[in-house]
């Protein structure tokens, strides 16, 4: 318990969920407010002080659900593991928070919204102006942006809708988001310049165009800084800022957007928008960037007549439909990077990762011959790719007969080599003889103890 | 009991080997240990420790050499959700018949054959498709004609036509030549704001505000039925001084729906303002919405025959009209308040 008080006393205002074996468990007023959220039983274990200890689990194999639930409502929440061996030492087994998960920084799928970005934000204004920093996390695309007025900040809001916003404290602001204060330092421009620059790890902010954005630099400062406590560990992933400007957007006020119907319904249904007609896109990706395009129309008219170019010539030599086929195939790479740079893949998302790099020679192919600069430029990002990921066709067919194989199959050789002593050697890439399937593809490390053979008895 | 054991009948167990080691006794059998199975047990357990450990190595190592890529891995998941959402807008244009709108330097939206890109999907019958022009000499349009006519459909599909051409996409229309422009304004429909605890008209006001202080000429502005939040003259009143104001100082792209008639003199003052009208036939029994935009104002009020259509009782109607005959007769229709008052 002594253990626990001290890790609770480090995370005052969230959930702490304290794994213990098969469990994790609440305590106290946590126990008390988790049973009545997440309509679990509340139980007592021991006592303290003469008064028995409220406590309130949930299955660690249910974990996921459990956390969906309390992010919807806004509740952040500790997750506190096990991370010494059992048994092995004096005393109770070593455990620590290993993250947070707080609606802004959520990055499992089972908790993310395919369609759309969950974005985490950070407000500083000085005056009449303000500045903006939001962070895909989940993507790891990190933006800052500048304007003047309040009209102008709820616009972007609108435009934005961040599942969580920071503001400095003692900021009080009305948003549809769960707002969270920072204490006021984190927002100053000085430091946060030092931070980004060192996570970036660039003399300056000069190359990304934001050098003179000091209000959202100060944002996008306490926005690393949250960020960082929530995960605890790199972020390897967010490797620059893009800087927005107003100016290059096709403006319009929040009552603009919610009128107008763009992605969102006012009567709640969503094929009744303008988003909800228009998507037909093959991956989750395409369908978070088109909602982003949607929500930010351009003035830029160069940038718009090469995207219509680019439709033009798919139109033309009628390969859209084959497009989609072969994107199909592609996973959600942008959010697997996500997780990769944070350290908390599962095999699952590596086995997406190579089935979307196995597609890339039918994509290119797809490609082929269209002349629009865009697609040309998208056509060639698999030159760019290191040569010793798995592209290829080599890649994709068996070393020994040269058969190309199709992914996804559960097959992983083919049946005329499968008896190949040199199978077991490289699976990836030579026929190797079809092992057992995994039982279930998410199969995750810390779930998969040893389960020594018990008697009936 | 956990691990590996040999069990034995209770029959047998009498003659079970001196080394053995009993361990456990259940109904019927025993249960026994030997010093070699307890190695392997040992090798067993261990080695599945150490498989589960080495796999964890491989894998954190694979992490490793991934984290090192990630440059060009998102450089890679950008290209493939360009492709996407370029495909996707292909695959609309086709199947949806949009056209590639055309981008010009000379101000203002001028659409031939113009649709509702939700509407003309959720409506059974067929959508009838619109022109419209607003242009440098032209830049305000004061839009008439009955309730549920389709005004409120022509000017959002205007509103989401420029921003289909401006996120890249192919546009619903048979042509569509659009000018350059900032921003985007609605003044659009009436609901109370419940939570805040404003009142429709607040709401409205607060809109109209912030329309009145940022638009420009270079912006789009639809005003769908301001004033009708409060009385009559009031709301008159407040109509025809925001439309002027738009017109003669803010010069901006405008779509004004008004149920007002008195606004269509407008157009007799500022020669910017032209009026148009959404057409609609009356029958014996009740009025068909043509849902066609027609130049000039719409030449009368269809209000009661709407009324009927909605199912209020005849004798209501009747009524009505005798009182609207006694109204007309007081007050020409069409006058609207003097100018210069």
């Amino acid at each position: 318990m002594q253990q626990y008080l001290r890790i609770k006393a480090e995370n005052p205002d969230v959930l702490l969920f304290y794994r213990m074996g098969d469990f994790y468990e609440l305590f106290y007023d946590d126990a008390r407010r988790g049973s009545r959220l997440l309509d679990i039983v509340l139980t007592q274990r021991g006592e303290s002080g003469g008064a028995a200890i409220p406590m309130a689990g949930v299955p660690v194999e249910k974990l996921d659900s459990y956390l969906a639930r309390l992010v919807k409502q806004g509740e952040p929440v500790a997750i506190c593991e096990q991370t010494g061996e059992v048994g092995k030492g004096k005393g109770p087994v070593t455990r620590e928070v290993v993250r947070i998960v707080t609606p802004g920084t959520v990055t499992d799928d089972a908790l993310l919204d395919a369609k759309r970005d969950n974005l985490l934000a950070a407000l500083a204004a000085d005056g009449e102006r303000f500045g903006l920093a939001w962070l895909d996390l989940a993507a790891g695309r990190f933006s800052v942006l500048e304007g003047e007025g309040r009209e102008a900040l709820v616009a972007e809001l609108e435009r934005l809708k961040p599942a969580e916003l920071l503001v400095p404290e003692g900021v009080k602001l009305a948003a549809a988001a769960r707002v969270v204060e920072r204490p006021p330092w984190h927002f100053l421009e000085d430091t946060a310049r030092r931070a980004l620059t060192a996570q970036f790890g660039t003399q300056d902010l000069a190359g990304f165009g934001c050098e003179d954005m000091g209000v959202a630099l100060g944002a996008a400062g306490a926005l690393l800084q949250y960020a960082r406590d929530t995960q605890k560990g790199a972020l390897p992933h967010l490797t620059g800022l893009a800087p927005e400007s107003r100016d290059e957007a096709l403006v319009m006020d929040a009552a603009t957007r919610r009128n107008l119907e763009l992605d969102a319904s006012l009567a709640g249904r969503d094929e009744a928008t303008l988003a909800g007609v228009i998507d037909r896109t093959a991956t989750s990706m395409g369908a978070r960037e088109l909602r982003r395009w949607i929500r930010r129309p351009l003035r830029d008219r160069a940038a718009l007549e090469a995207r219509y170019d680019a439709i033009d010539a798919l139109i033309g030599a009628d390969r859209h439909g084959r497009l989609h086929e072969v994107l199909r195939g592609i996973g959600d790479v942008e959010r697997v990077l996500a997780r990769v740079a944070l350290r908390s893949a599962r095999p699952r998302d590596l086995a997406a990762l190579r089935e979307a790099l196995g597609q890339l020679p039918a994509l290119a192919a797809a490609l082929e011959g269209l002349e629009a600069t865009l697609l040309a430029a998208a056509s060639a990002i698999q030159a760019t790719l290191p040569a010793h990921l798995p592209t290829s066709r080599r890649g994709r067919s068996c070393t020994r007969c040269s058969r190309a194989r199709s992914w996804p199959s559960r097959r992983r050789s083919c049946a005329t080599a499968a008896s190949s002593p040199r199978a077991t050697t490289r699976r990836s890439t030579s026929c190797a003889p079809s092992r057992p399937a995994r039982t279930g593809t998410c199969w995750s490390w810390r779930s998969a103890s040893v389960a020594a053979p018990a008697s009936p008895s | 009991m956990h691990g590996y054991y040999i069990e034995l009948p209770r029959s047998l167990s009498e003659r079970a080997p001196l080394e053995w080691q009993r361990r456990q006794t259940v109904k019927n059998a025993e249960r026994f240990i030997t010093p070699e199975l307890k190695q392997f047990e040992d090798r067993v357990l261990g080695s599945r420790d150490r498989a589960l450990a080495r796999e964890r190595e491989l894998f954190d190592a694979l992490l490793d050499r991934l984290v090192g890529e990630l440059g060009a891995l998102k450089r890679l998941a950008a290209a493939l959700a360009l492709v996407d959402v370029l495909a996707n807008l292909a695959e609309r244009a086709v199947s949806l018949r949009y056209v590639r709108p055309e981008l010009g330097d000379a101000p203002g939206l001028r659409i031939e054959g113009g649709r509702h890109p939700v509407v003309e999907r959720v409506i059974e019958e067929p959508f009838v498709p619109n022109d419209l022009e607003l242009t440098g000499a032209r830049r305000m349009l004061v839009i008439t004609g009955p309730n549920m006519g389709g005004k409120s459909t022509y000017m959002r599909q205007a509103a989401l036509i420029l921003v289909l051409a401006s996120i890249g996409s192919y546009v619903p229309a048979n042509r569509a030549v659009i000018g350059p422009f900032d921003r985007i304004f609605t003044r659009i429909g009436a609901s109370d704001d419940l939570a805040g605890g404003r009142s429709t008209f607040m709401v409205e006001m607060t809109e109209a505000a912030v329309i009145l202080n940022s638009a420009t000429d270079r912006s789009l502005v639809l005003m769908d039925e301001i004033g009708r939040g409060t009385s009559t003259y009031d709301g008159l009143s407040l109509a025809w001084a925001c439309a002027g104001h738009i017109a003669k100082s803010l010069r901006a792209f405008t779509l004004f729906a008004t149920h007002y008639f008195e606004l269509t003199e407008l157009a007799d003052e500022f020669p910017s303002v032209a009026n148009v009208h959404l057409d609609a036939t009356e029958h014996a029994d009740g009025i068909v919405f043509l849902h066609a935009v027609k130049p000039g104002p719409a030449s009368r009020s269809y209000g009661l025959a709407v009324a009927r259509k909605a199912g209020v009782p005849k004798a209501v109607i009747e009524a009505a009209r005798g009182y609207l005959e006694k109204l007309e007769a007081q007050h020409p229709p069409h006058t609207g308040p003097r100018r210069g008052r």
